[in-house]
């Protein structure tokens, strides 16, 4: 066991060096100059060219492209992931600091998606082509096909605009703040966000457990005579939510790089935002510190799942 | 005393709103707190030297001063300035009188070295500074520049409330172009290295000592930027105590209008109509500093005829173009003048397809030339522009092709001189006509300039430059309008529009005078009360 553990994480490791160098590689081979592009054309002046070679020079753009990557593969050894050419703040703090509301939004997401999924997706698959079943099939399929920015509005105007009850955007009310009045803030994003991600979960969560319904365990459960309410809870149910979790594993990396356009909309202080100014902005050494953050992420849930089925399954240790 | 100045009219403004203070929040809040809308969130480094940032910009506004300001009229007036500056016969010598017993925010005395020591941050391209250009004509700007001097010898304090400049040659349009710096600390800044002031943690994390209406108090991060009042700000204390910048997107700012959330936004012209349906909301706007335009690369031997540009203006609609895409807000545009420069008899190349085509056969223009017009697509008014552009200008015989690209491929398409077209749009010509000369002139040709037609007309550049440096304002501007004469004739763009910046606001929000000036909203903000 650990032997599967210490080689998968040193796969891991060089798997993550080489998404730094493509990434490193890719950012720089895009067209555009992020010094240049900091000036508008029409603003330029005598003394802006003063301004981009000195700046080129500082952020070490004029070495040799192997140079650079040494250099920032050294001090990224050492925890550091450069300064944002725009801000001039340290890459690791500006992650750092939309860390925390991308966590909250997204685990709050995540808990109203599985709140609604796991019910909705057992009584479906109980209630088989049934109108029940129909319902909740028309309620998934219709949180897929909308998109999330458009339910981000219509709430807007409904709750806020309309009604009142919740405030339209931002993570606090500027000066206010505690934990209420994030919950207030909170409610409207993350219940978007979590009913767009039930709509799938809901599917899974009724054809797995339409699966195990079939199984022999369950005739074996229902001969031996179980009530139906205690075949589904204690036997079928359980076991259909394994694959569930996989799924969950596969969504995390996803879920906290951020919900770009969710986040616009609501003014959250979240990774998306962060993530798509730095590439319309061409600052390389945050796009790479986000590349990278999303890339272990991805790692380390794949890990865990790894190791999660190798606890489950010891054949896997095998291979 | 703050109310005295408050009456001075808004002419833009109707005063006929009545009495609507009385339906107040319910909060017996004393505090007056204002919510204004940042079309994006800031970059988050406030410093004057920073390459220039819109958010940025209106944030810095607040809590630093300058010597000169600019008014709606795009007028300059003094602010930390007792006066406009004298400039001496000879035009070599600009002498600033300082506003006396002003302090900064935190207590100490604001002098003239305060000026001296940021004007030579902005001198010094090792502090991030993009305008170290602009002092090329100070005596020592150039060793600064360049590296081979620390400080440059022509600013100087010859006492604690004068501020001198000492120019090697006359240039008028210093004092426009460089009135308005932010100054900032020298007590606070003094011990930092000047090749660290880029990434200071003053102008990164904390700004908070400043000469402006309000002290900087806090970034949270993406949602809002907190500013309260300065008790020392040189007009006395404004009646506004504290400021919410908040970046939100226009959909969600405007529907904050309607909730009471926002109290300041600026609007899009298509936003107007929403707007102006809401219940106590009131709308201003002014003219841009700036105009929307499209650059003709003359380094292609099929795009050198001035006719075939004059062929252009003709075939565009423009009038059509500001309705269709702004709603009437702009105004259509023949030379990069503005104001007291721009004389009235300049051509104003009407819709006239007619004339377009006889141009064109004129010069033999060739039908089958393809001509490319690339654009970074996602602003409705210009893309609407190029659409425009290109079904009429096909109409009269030029095939112009349209093609989106990224900002990134916009940057290298400049620096290969590849692209025929570009349409785009900024700048500021508004207050100093000499800022013309960085977008038009043969020394200023991308990238050493904002010249992007690399269009060159030998007596338009001396004109320009005999102007800068004649110190009689009205011989000044009589050689900028023979000049913007010359630029109109020559057509070395398309001149489209000058988009009015339109601003939403509470009708509890009194003072507010529209700012054409998109980055400074509140240039009079000690002027303003909330009454609710």
């Amino acid at each position: 066991m650990t032997a599967f553990v210490v080689r998968r994480i040193l796969v891991n490791i060089i798997v993550f060096i080489l998404i730094g160098i493509g990434v490193f590689l890719l950012v720089r081979a895009a067209p555009g100059d992020p010094v240049r592009m900091m000036i508008r054309p029409e603003d330029l002046q005598e003394g802006s060219e003063a301004f981009i070679q000195g700046r080129r020079e500082e952020l070490g753009l004029n070495d040799p492209i192997l140079v650079q990557y040494a250099r920032w593969f050294l001090d990224a050894l050492t925890g550091d992931l450069g300064s944002s050419f725009i801000s001039r703040q340290p890459v690791s703090g500006l992650l750092a600091e939309r860390l925390g509301p991308t966590i909250l939004l997204m685990s709050t997401a995540l808990g109203i998606s599985l709140l609604i999924a796991i019910p909705l997706g057992t009584v479906a698959a109980i209630r088989r082509n049934t109108s029940v079943d129909y319902a909740a099939a028309a309620l998934s399929l219709g949180v897929i096909s909308i998109p999330s920015f458009f339910l981000g509005i219509v709430a807007i105007y409904v709750f806020s605009l309309q009604l009142g009850w919740l405030p339209s955007s931002g993570m606090s009310t500027p000066g206010g703040g505690g934990g209420t009045d994030v919950l207030q803030h909170l409610i409207m994003p993350a219940a978007i966000l979590g009913l767009a991600g039930a709509g799938p979960l809901t599917r899974y969560v009724r054809g797995s457990l339409i699966d195990e319904l079939s199984a022999d365990y369950v005739r074996t459960a229902e001969a031996k005579g179980g009530s139906p309410a205690r075949v589904v809870t204690r036997h079928a149910l359980r076991n259909s939510l394994i694959p569930l979790i996989t799924i969950i594993m596969i969504n995390i990396p996803q879920m906290l790089a951020g919900a770009v356009v969710l986040e616009q909309v609501f003014a959250w202080p979240g990774m998306g935002q962060l993530a798509v100014r730095a590439v319309t902005q061409q600052d390389y050494p945050v796009i790479v510190g986000f590349a990278l953050y999303v890339a272990a992420l991805v790692l380390i849930c794949n890990l865990i799942a790894d190791i999660a089925y190798a606890i489950v399954d010891p054949r896997v240790k095998v291979s | 005393m703050i109310l005295a100045v408050a009456a001075c009219s808004d002419p833009t403004q109707n005063d006929d709103t009545g009495n609507t203070s009385d339906e107040g929040t319910g909060g017996a809040a004393e505090d007056t707190t204002l919510n204004a809308y940042l079309y994006q969130p800031p970059a988050a480094n406030w410093s004057p030297m920073a390459p220039a940032s819109g958010p940025d910009g209106i944030v810095m506004n607040l809590i630093y001063d300058s010597l000169l300001g600019v008014d709606p009229n795009y007028e300059l007036y003094p602010r930390l300035a007792a006066d406009l500056p004298e400039i001496s016969d000879d035009g070599l010598t600009i002498t600033y009188k300082l506003k006396e017993g002003l302090t900064w925010s935190d207590g100490e005395p604001f002098t003239a070295e305060d000026v001296v020591f940021t004007y030579n941050l902005m001198a010094d391209p090792d502090t991030g500074s993009t305008a170290s250009g602009r002092f090329a004509d100070v005596v020592g700007g150039p060793e600064v520049a360049a590296g081979t001097a620390d400080t440059v010898t022509g600013f100087s304090a010859p006492d604690e409330h004068t501020f001198q400049i000492q120019l090697t040659k006359p240039n008028v349009g210093l004092v426009g172009l460089t009135g308005n710096i932010w100054i900032v600390p020298q007590h606070v800044l003094a011990d930092v290295p000047v090749d660290e002031m880029d990434t200071a943690e003053f102008f990164t994390q904390n700004p908070n000592v400043g000469m402006g209406p309000y002290i900087f108090q806090e970034y949270a991060t993406d949602q809002y930027i907190h500013l309260v009042k300065n008790p020392a700000f040189r007009e006395g204390e404004v009646d506004i105590d504290e400021i919410y910048l908040r970046p939100v997107t226009s959909d969600v700012a405007t529907a904050q209008l309607g909730t009471g959330e926002m109290d300041l936004v600026q609007i899009s012209a298509a936003d107007l109509e929403t707007v102006e349906g809401l219940d106590g909301i009131e709308v201003g706007s002014g003219p841009g500093a700036g105009y929307i335009r499209t650059s003709v690369n003359e380094k292609k031997p099929y795009l050198q005829d001035p006719r075939l540009r004059q062929a252009m203006l003709y075939a565009v609609d423009r009038q059509q173009l500001i309705d269709e895409a702004l709603g009437g807000h702009a105004q259509p545009v023949n030379a990069s003048f503005m104001n007291d420069a721009r004389p009235d008899d300049l051509e104003t190349y009407d819709y006239d397809p007619d004339k377009a085509r006889e141009l064109l056969a004129e010069m033999n223009w060739d039908p089958n030339q393809v001509v490319t017009l690339s654009w970074i697509a996602g602003q409705r008014d210009r893309d609407t522009a190029a659409t425009i552009l290109e079904s009429q200008l096909n109409a009269v015989g030029i095939k112009l092709q349209l093609n989106q690209v990224q900002p990134g491929q916009l940057t290298d398409m400049m620096n290969d001189q590849s692209y025929d077209m570009t349409l785009y749009g900024g700048g500021n010509y508004a207050t100093e006509p000499f800022a013309v000369f960085a977008i038009n002139a043969c020394s200023t040709h991308f990238p050493t300039g904002g010249n992007l037609s690399y269009w060159c007309n030998e007596e338009f550049d001396q004109l320009m430059l005999e102007a800068n440096a004649t110190v009689d304002e009205a011989g000044r501007y009589d050689l900028y309008q023979q000049a913007a004469r010359i630029e109109n004739a020559e057509v070395p763009m398309i001149y489209l529009y000058n988009p009015d910046t339109i601003w939403a606001h509470t009708d509890a929000l009194k003072g507010f005078v529209p700012n054409g000036d998109f980055t400074n909203p509140f240039w009079n903000v000690q002027e303003w009360t909330l009454e609710r």
